[in-house]
């Protein structure tokens, strides 16, 4: 077949008639707005299970909001913006930006792209960020618990990473780790590939994807439960190239975890230029 | 977070079924195109539309909110947890409606494609079916534009082989 015949059959294949009557936006929204119900009940269902009971100072208004991320302008927590093509403009274009200068991605994981103690739950410290967190919180350290199968890249590339750690004296922890993959395509490949690659029980530790997108560009909630006894949450969010990973105090619950995410993500920001 | 804690209201609601209306067809064929199965197609498509409506009111500012909206969808055709999820969400609102099947023209390309490696499919549809410039794949891909050139030049070669052999097939 020759380069013509080819274009034609490109040319045939996008000009052809509709390939199927639209749902329409009318069953988009529906659909959000079950999906949005059902979490709020899985939420409530979690927190009635007492895996996560939050203590009267997580209760809904508890979270310390001073000071949000300065870095944060148009506030997106959706995936980067995607490079306009040659196809018709969008319906409304009302706040379209004028083309600029590319800012340079950084190359580091600056210490502005991590959490603060401010979007943490009241009560919790900054306990410091060096490499004294060992690690053995993370999904690399867990899924090296797996007897029966190895789960294949549980670290998000071997990139500049930073951590940070947090404590209460009564809750426990939260520790965090951010990990700057080589571009946003490889980091959204990674955690794209998240919940296929950890599902099921590899031996001694089951994982549970709890909830995903989210916070950031994207978002995915695991819990791993051992049959040594105990269960952890662990959080990915993605910026660009940036992945974090998050581990929280054990009684946290959905809600609680869901703001941390979206602070994490807006946090990210500052270290990237794809927010 | 806040849009799955707070009611929100259907505000916007105009402007985005215009573009949905605008933006639906098009997109299905992008999807049809890269997984050669009009369902998952569907599915994908509906998929993320669901998830542009709460982020809407930020999305109509984008240059070009569509490109948000197939990149959501390539990736939850891409990824087999997310087809999963999107099939049980969308399944029941499939419309019964009479549409003629896809062309064999279509299905012979769309089949075709599919056994493409993954990038190299990817390319093909972003820059033949969704027309694309090399240098907007090289950015939404995290590539260099030589990168992108190669995927196609692959992409090309291997397709007129399948279809050469395909058409022989066919007589």
């Amino acid at each position: 077949m020759d380069e013509q015949h080819l274009d034609d059959m490109f040319d045939r294949f996008r000009s052809g008639p509709p390939l199927t009557v639209p749902a329409g936006a009318g069953a988009a929204r529906q659909s959000f707005r079950q999906r949005r119900r059902g979490r709020l009940a899985a939420g409530c269902v979690v927190a009635a299970l007492g895996v996560g009971v939050p203590s009267v100072a997580f209760a809904a208004g508890a979270f310390d909001r001073t000071p949000r991320p300065p870095v944060v302008t148009t506030a997106p927590t959706t995936p980067a913006r995607p490079t306009p093509p040659s196809t018709t403009p969008p319906p409304t274009t009302p706040g379209a930006k004028p083309t600029t200068e590319k800012p340079v991605e950084p190359t580091t994981v600056p210490r502005a792209a991590m959490l603060r103690a401010s979007d943490l739950p009241a009560g919790f410290e900054y306990r410091g960020g060096g490499d004294f967190l060992g690690g053995d919180w993370t999904l690399a350290f867990i899924a090296s618990q797996c007897r029966d199968r190895r789960l294949p890249d549980p670290e998000p590339g071997d990139g500049p990473k930073r951590n940070a750690a947090f404590a209460h004296d009564s809750e426990g922890s939260v520790l965090q780790r951010v990990s700057r993959m080589p571009t946003p395509a490889a980091a959204r490949d990674w955690i794209d590939g998240l919940p296929d690659r950890i599902s099921g029980d590899c031996g001694g530790i089951r994982f549970t994807v709890v909830d995903t997108d989210f916070a950031g560009a994207d978002a995915v909630l695991i819990r791993s439960e051992s049959d040594a006894g105990g269960s952890d949450f662990l959080l990915f969010v993605r910026q660009g190239p940036l992945v974090t990973q998050i581990s929280t105090w054990s009684g946290a619950d959905l809600g609680a975890l869901r703001d941390i995410a979206q602070a994490a993500a807006q946090r990210l920001c500052a270290g990237t230029t794809s927010c | 977070m806040e849009a799955l804690r707070v009611s929100k209201p259907d505000s916007g609601a105009d402007t985005f079924d215009s573009f949905y209306a605008a933006h639906f067809n098009r997109l299905m064929i992008q999807l049809y195109a890269y997984t050669a199965d009009v369902s998952a197609a569907q599915d994908a498509v509906q998929e993320a539309f669901t998830r542009a409506w709460p982020r809407w009111d930020r999305l109509v500012t984008y240059d070009e909110p569509a490109a948000w909206v197939r990149r959501v969808a390539l990736n939850v055709a891409a990824n087999r947890w997310r087809r999963v999820q999107a099939a049980r969400a969308h399944a029941r609102h499939h419309r019964e409606e009479a549409v003629d099947p896809p062309s064999p023209d279509r299905v012979a390309l769309a089949r075709a494609l599919r056994t493409l490696p993954e990038k190299q499919r990817r390319a093909i549809v972003l820059f033949h079916i969704a027309d694309l410039s090399i240098a907007a794949i090289a950015t939404e891909e995290g590539v260099p534009e030589g990168t992108v050139k190669a995927w196609l030049h692959r992409g090309r070669a291997a397709l007129a082989t399948l279809l050469t052999d395909e058409e022989g097939r066919r007589g």
